[in-house]
This record gives structure tokens, sequence and C-alpha cells, in this order.
């Protein structure tokens, strides 16, 4: 109970913790890699597995810059497929030309913390201009059958209903539009933890292509997946055959009937809005600004 | 800040949960076989409930359970025999569906209840009876055929269970499959998608990404475009 008196004494907390709901659906996420010691060494084989399956097989990143094109048309791909986001032309091509110069070491990687800070600032931002509009949409397409959004897919970090959602966000936008530091730092503090987990977590299960992401920083198509996998719930696990046959399996599990399916909002995408293994509303983090400001793009890639 | 995040985020879940679940539950079910197969059965309103869900390499297994108390839920070991079993007829014509269906395989058991027989259609589940006699030995089993007016023609795969001394059925014998014919499934709008693919099967220009403007994606306003949906 002291703790929960503690915590409306710190209600920067709970607000950064509810606007995380809204904004980024993944927040809190890959407990496997936040409780060490609850994690067996068998389930981090099994996660890793499941990660060279899912992103490790399924996005071509580049090693040379005249396959930057080709490893941002496969991530663009793997993310539009996961979750209906998809990718502009514009947006392509300057993500392609800013992988580029990281391979030519003409511009340098983006570190661990500056992503942290990138990230944190564009959720700052992006919560003080958050619209009534769209945080009904949010709340709208984040949120299951019965009308509740789940923190997590197995919804272990809390529950919100679309009502309560939508009167904290709107409380929690007033704290942004006010510039509330508290906020902000709860924010990031947020943030840095699931940026770090997520990059030690693919850092071990693929070392080509994460390996080095720790001590020499990612590029930006790999900033970029680690964004969306925090604004989404995707792990980034499991070939789309394999998402194909647990959808299959799910309805196996839970006896589900064409009846009860065609009731169900559901999207049809594992992921993104009306998702049906976790739903998010990640178009409300990815916009075009945010996307530049996030990877350095509006730089072109130059640090 | 950092050290006490994670405890301060498990706090507020226990406060949202309290006042957005009603009376639902966030659960962790600890002390299982790891990577075991498990039943969890529970009362929603009335209604009974069940899932399957698969501990991990720690042999827990976390499940969110509407309406109900992680107390109440009854937590039950699969028995997965996993055998091929065969069905006979083992074609269905739908327009003129026979009125029984025999299965043969081992371990049928009548102990503490008749087997259980579903039919499932892409993991769909479009009927459920149960067996109206067994074999000695247990060998073959004899089942109606359920109510398939509504199904539709496709390769259906028929799942087997024993009831156990548990009083659920979570003795798994095996599966057969029927080819059932006659009755094509339909695509209302014509897009190409049969309308139980098709998250809005009256409209020609969408099946995927409902509720959300197909195309148009982040770094820019481009036009919509068409989505391919994943199944």
């Amino acid at each position: 109970m002291s703790m929960i008196n503690g915590l409306q004494r710190r209600p920067s907390i709970v607000i950064a913790t509810v606007l995380s709901f809204l904004v980024l659906g993944g927040i809190a996420v890959w407990n496997v890699s936040r409780q060490p010691a609850k994690a067996s060494a068998q389930d981090k084989q099994h996660l890793n597995k499941q990660l060279r399956k899912g992103v490790g097989s399924e996005v071509q990143f580049a090693s040379m810059p005249d396959q930057t094109n080709e490893a941002v048309a496969s991530a663009a791909d793997f993310i539009y497929w996961r979750s209906g986001l998809e990718m502009s032309a514009e947006t392509k091509k300057k993500l392609a030309h800013a992988e580029s110069d990281v391979l030519t070491g003409a511009s340098q990687r983006i570190s661990v913390s500056e992503l942290t800070d990138n990230m944190t600032t564009v959720v700052v931002e992006r919560l003080a201009t958050l619209t009534d509009d769209e945080i009904r949409w949010v709340a709208e397409v984040s949120s299951d059958a019965n009308g509740q959004m789940r923190s997590r897919a197995d919804g272990k970090w809390g529950v919100l209903n679309k009502k309560q959602l939508m009167q904290q966000a709107k409380a929690g936008r007033e704290w942004s539009q006010r510039g509330d530091f508290a906020l902000r730092d709860a924010l990031h503090s947020m943030l840095e933890g699931e940026v770090n987990d997520r990059v030690s977590t693919l850092s071990a299960a693929l070392p080509e292509q994460f390996g080095q992401a720790g001590d020499e920083g990612l590029t930006p198509t790999q900033a970029l997946l680690i964004a969306y996998s925090i604004a989404t719930d995707d792990q980034l696990t499991d070939s789309r055959s394999d998402i194909q046959q647990a959808v299959v399996q799910q309805r196996i599990d839970t006896g589900e009937t064409r009846e009860k399916r065609k009731k169900q909002k559901v999207s049809g995408r594992p992921y993104g809005p009306n998702g049906f293994l976790h739903p998010s509303a990640p178009q409300l983090f990815f916009n075009k600004a945010s996307v530049d400001k996030l990877l350095n793009l509006s730089e072109g890639g130059k640090k | 800040m950092k050290k006490i995040l994670p405890l301060l985020l498990l706090s507020v879940a226990f406060v949202l949960s309290g006042c957005g679940g009603g009376s639902s539950s966030s659960c962790t079910f600890s002390g299982l076989t790891p990577y075991g197969g498990y039943m969890i059965f529970y009362s929603s309103n009335g209604t009974q409930q069940a899932m399957i869900r698969y501990a991990t390499g720690s042999g827990t297994i976390s499940a969110y359970l509407y309406g109900a108390s992680c107390s109440s839920a009854a937590v039950v070991a699969i028995i997965n025999s996993g055998l091929t079993l065969t069905a006979s007829p083992s074609t269905i014509d739908l327009n003129n569906p026979p009125s029984t269906v025999t299965i043969t395989g081992q371990y049928f058991d009548t102990t503490y209840g008749m087997p259980r027989v579903e039919y499932f259609d892409n993991g769909f589940l479009i009927g459920s009876v149960l067996a109206t006699s067994v074999s000695g030995g247990g060998t073959s089993l004899q089942a109606n055929v359920p109510d398939l007016s509504n199904a539709y023609s496709g390769t259906y795969q028929i799942r087997v269970s024993n009831k156990t001394y548990l009083g659920y059925y979570n003795h798994i014998v095996g599966w057969a499959t029927v080819t059932a014919t006659g009755r094509d499934r339909p695509d209302t709008d014509g897009d190409g998608y049969y309308d139980d693919q098709d998250c809005a099967p009256y409209d020609p220009y969408q099946w995927v990404d409902c509720g959300q403007p197909c195309g148009g994606g982040y770094g820019g306003d481009g036009p919509p475009t068409l989505c391919e949906p994943i199944y």
C-alpha cells in the first residue's frame, strides 16, 4: 500500500506509463531479457532461434554500400507485412542514403544512448500535439474484443479500458505541453531500458548484424527496427510461415469459430492497429517528422 | 530512478488492473513442466472457457483471464498421444453428409466419459460431438457427424480427445483428416479473398488493415495502396 501511495506522490511515473501505452504499445516488453534470473538458458536459446527465423532471415542487412537499397526495402517489407506500417518512397531513399553513409564511414552510427534520447524527444513532442481524435483512434484500434487495452500481449503489466486510457492521455498531454521534466525523465528511463534490452538480445541472437551495436552503435535501419519493435510490442521473432501456422494453432487452441471471428475487429496482421497478436497504433509515433528526427535523416545521416 | 523502475512498473500494473479489468486477472502459473502443454479452464460470466498454453523453459505460463480470478482456474497438463488416426468415410459431401463417421486408431477410452470428436477447418472449430460408441480395445469409435450446414469445402482436421480422471478432455489421442466437398467458400465482394479471410467482406477494395487507411504510411503522404493479407 505504501508503494501505491508513493506512486500517487509521483504522478509523473503513472502518467508516463499510461502514455507509453498510448504511443508505444510495447513498453516494458521482452521480459525475458529484463529478468535474466527468471529466464532459463533454454528460453534464451529459443528466443534467439525465433529471432534468427524472424528479423534475422527476413531482413537483408547491408554490409556494403551497394546493398543498402535492398536492405531498406526488406526492412520496410518486414515491418509492413507485420503491422501494416508503410514506408514512403522518399523515406526509403533517405534511409538507404543514410545507411550507405554509415557503411562508407561518411557518417557515424547512431549510438544506443542517442537512439534513446531521440525516441524520448519524439515521444514527448508527439504527446504534446496529440489531438482528441488521435487519442480516440488509438483507444479504438489498440483495444481488444473486450474493449480493454493490454500493455503487453499477456496483459502482465496491466490493463486499461478505453475511457480510462482517454482520460489519462488527455491529462498526460497537458503535462507534456508544459514540458514537465519529471515526465521526460520517467519516459527516458523506461525507453533506455527497452532500447538496451533489445540491443542486448539482438546482439546475442544476431552477432553478425548487431554484435557491435553496444560499442559502435546502430545503422539507421537497425535503429528503425528497434524503434518499431518498441512501438508495436513486436519482438521481431518468427518467419511469416511461422506466424501463419501460429494463427491456425491459436484458433484451434482457443476453439475459435468463423462466427466468432466475424464479430471481432481484426486487421489481418499480427501487430499494429487491430493486430491479432498485439494491437497497437505505431502510426501515431512514426510520422515523417518523427522518423527524420529519430534517425537523423533530416541531416542526411551526417553527424 | 533507473533501478527502481521495474518495481514501479509492477506497482502501476497493479493499480491499473484494479481499475481497468473488473474481475479479470493477469495470472502467472509456475512449477509446471518446462515447455509442457497445458489447458487452462475457467468460468467467465457463467460460461466455461478453455485455452491452451505452453510453459516456458522456466516452467511458467502467463495468461490473462477475462472475468475470472487466477485462483478459480484449473491448469491441467495435456497428455498428447499424437497419433495419426483414420476417418471413414474420408470424403464428405456437404450437401449429403453421412450420419456417422468411424475413426480408427488406438487408446480411445470411455472410462470417464465418451471421447470427444472435434472438426476444424483451417483452425476454425466447425463442430464438436461425443462419440456414440467405442470398440473393444479402444481401436475404433463411431460418432455422429456434427451440423456442417454452415461449413465449406476443404480439408478438415478431426481431433479426438479422451476425458480423464480429472474430468477434463486433456488427453489428445490424435488427429484424422477428411475432405469436404460441395460448398465453396463465399467471396461476397469478389475481391479474391474469402469472406472469412476478409476483414471487409462487403468492400471489394479492402481485405486487410481494416480500421486504418491502407497505405499513406510514415515518411510521407503517399497514395493509398492495396495491401496483401497474410493468410
